[in-house]
């Protein structure tokens, strides 16, 4: 942190700015009608930035830019979710934002030494399992959540980062390959094979079809990485039919798929404006209502509409806050994406793992604005880190921890000094006790 | 053009003036936020680019070819050497196997792993399954030569 404090002081200046005009325009343009409300929600505000950012300087990283982004996207979907339909605190999203922290932290703890997760991958194959098993037995009727107490867990958003693991685990282990009738497949890619099968078929048996493209997208690009990597040796000839057969997959999924899906995907959402179409035509009027500049917080009335608060976030957040502050929100999304970009990797699993963040998230994003703006069919997904929930927002945290790891990796040596010296001391203290037993 | 020109100005005469300010305010101070965290992502790019150099003992491969010397520097942890299109060092001499070596690094030291390569991997002409490098070393993978040394000061630079 130290090397970098002129540019990290003034990026963590303009971070509690941004929150603070965020504030001022929920206190002036907004409907306070208790001012204790808005108090307790400024405070939580103020104090996730300053209790983050000491805990941020207790890890020695080599980025921080990634916590400051997350920090700064969680805290603007804290004051969009406190608005929605009134400016209240919302205890429930606050909760959801420090889990996500949590979870990145976990997340970057966990990744940072790719041997050691390499090592170790035995323990996520068995992970996705469990959570295979928790979603076949003990969902509720085919509804993805498990509901203990006032709590509902989704299991599936889970899969999301234990998937990119298995992804970026088959791209390294490459060498052993096994010869199963005409094909030479390595261990770990058949394991991969079968993960994303089952991810699929399960998609397809809890009727989650709004989650599939994610899932695929990301499997696309562990194979486009596979493409990539030396010891991958698979052909360009392989890979174009892989596409093909990827597209004719589509075309069959798009004709032949389930009749609620069919009619998603044929719906004309101004002829069924109070059938089928009733979010998304709410969800147009809503961003149509707010503008530029929005309506003011609180004063929006997209918080009637079921799923205001993760499905249409996004226009939600448009019809009070405007269409510019909406697109920057996102923009800021893409920004912490990018940020990746300008220190690749510099190992293969880290480097796949990234890639497959980026491409889940992308995917979720696109798949939620362009289908609440009724530019595709209407899926269901959230918006990572601006929708409530969660789940969702652990996995999403997970997913950014991950992205740190590949920015601060661990190098073995690295590991093997910091052993040395936990040894070193360790003998030191016992040699100490020896003495002081002898005298 | 101009029902939307006044469409514009409909929103904006619409909107109280501390409003309007308020909010350019909140939307240039968003802006600022994502100027300097591009800012300060360039500053660590740099200083990660540091620590590698640390990392890899900011050695590089060295190769001449009809009078011209080419350098690869050592960007990963895993580097493969091979005639493959997808190699990270791409040599494309036909003695030179697809996937013919690959070059680790664990604490600054690189070593090579042969990846039963037909034509073998030389090491200061002794033939090799695996070794530790050292500068100055020469690799011969069949008839190909490369030379690991520091790497030059314009690419440090860089």
């Amino acid at each position: 942190m130290y090397k970098n404090k002129l540019s990290y002081s003034g990026t963590v200046i303009l971070l509690f700015l941004t929150h603070l005009t965020m504030l001022g325009l929920v206190f002036i343009r907004g409907s306070v009608v208790a001012p204790l409300d808005f108090l307790k929600l400024a405070g939580a505000v103020i104090g996730l930035d300053i209790i983050y950012l000491l805990i941020t300087l207790a890890y020695k990283q080599m980025t921080y830019t990634l916590d400051f982004m997350l920090l700064g996207i969680l805290n603007i979907s804290l004051i969009f979710q406190s608005c929605f339909g009134g400016i209240h605190l919302s205890v429930k999203h606050l909760i959801s934002c420090v889990m996500c922290l949590a979870a990145c932290e976990a997340g970057f703890l966990l990744t940072r030494n790719h041997e050691w997760i390499r090592k170790n991958k035995k323990y996520i194959y068995i992970l996705i399992l469990l959570l295979f098993i928790s979603i076949i037995f003990f969902t509720d009727n085919q509804k993805k959540w498990i509901t203990i107490g006032s709590f509902s867990i989704q299991p599936s958003e889970f899969i999301k980062p234990c998937f990119i693991l298995v992804c970026a685990a088959s791209i390294v282990e490459l060498h052993e390959k096994l010869k199963i009738g005409f094909f030479y497949l390595s261990k770990d890619s058949l394991i991969l094979c079968i993960v994303a099968l089952f991810i699929f078929a399960l998609q397809w048996w809890c009727h989650d079809l709004g989650s599939l493209p994610t899932f695929g997208m990301i499997f696309l690009c562990a194979l486009f990485c596979r493409f990539c990597y030396p010891k991958a040796k698979i052909s360009k000839r392989i890979v174009a039919i892989a596409c093909i057969a990827g597209i004719l997959i589509l075309i069959a999924a798009w004709n032949f798929a389930p009749e609620y899906v069919q009619k998603r995907l044929h719906v004309d959402i101004w002829a069924d404006r109070y059938g089928d179409g009733y979010q998304q035509c709410e969800a147009l009027i809503g961003i149509a209502k707010g503008g530029w500049l929005g309506v003011g917080a609180g004063n929006g009335s997209l918080y009637k509409i079921f799923a205001h608060d993760s499905d249409i976030v996004f226009a939600t957040i448009c019809e009070e806050w405007g269409l510019l502050y909406a697109s920057l929100s996102v923009l800021l999304i893409l920004i912490m994406l990018m940020t990746v970009l300008m220190n690749p990797p510099k190992n293969y699993y880290h480097a796949m793992m990234t890639a497959g963040v980026t491409a889940a998230f992308l995917m979720q994003m696109s798949l939620n604005i362009f289908g609440s703006c009724n530019l595709i069919p209407f899926t269901g997904v959230t918006l990572p880190f601006l929708s409530t929930g969660g789940s969702s927002m652990m996995a999403c945290g997970f997913l950014v921890g991950m992205l740190k790891a590949g920015q601060s990796p661990l190098f073995q040596h690295e590991v093997m000094k910091r052993k040395k010296q936990k040894q070193k001391q360790k003998a030191a203290k016992a040699a100490q006790k020896s003495r002081r037993v002898n005298t | 053009m101009q029902e939307t020109l006044s469409e514009v100005w409909e929103m904006l005469t619409s909107l109280r003036i501390s409003d309007l300010i308020l909010s350019a305010a909140a939307v240039l101070i968003l802006d600022l936020f994502a100027i300097a965290i591009i800012f300060a992502a360039g500053r660590e790019s740099k200083l990660c680019k540091k620590r590698w150099q640390k990392v890899s003992a900011n050695l590089a491969l060295r190769r001449r070819e009809e009078q011209k010397e080419y350098y690869y520097p050592l960007e990963a942890d895993e580097i493969l050497l091979g005639r493959h299109s997808s190699a990270d060092i791409q040599l494309k001499d036909p003695s030179v196997s697809r996937y013919h070596a690959v070059m680790t690094v664990t604490g600054g030291v690189w070593s090579i792993t042969d990846l039963n390569a037909r034509s073998g991997t030389f090491v200061n002409e002794q033939r090799v399954r695996q070794r530790k490098l050292a500068v100055g070393d020469c690799i011969r993978l069949g008839t190909a030569k490369l030379y690991l040394v520091k790497r030059p000061v314009e690419e440090q630079e860089e």
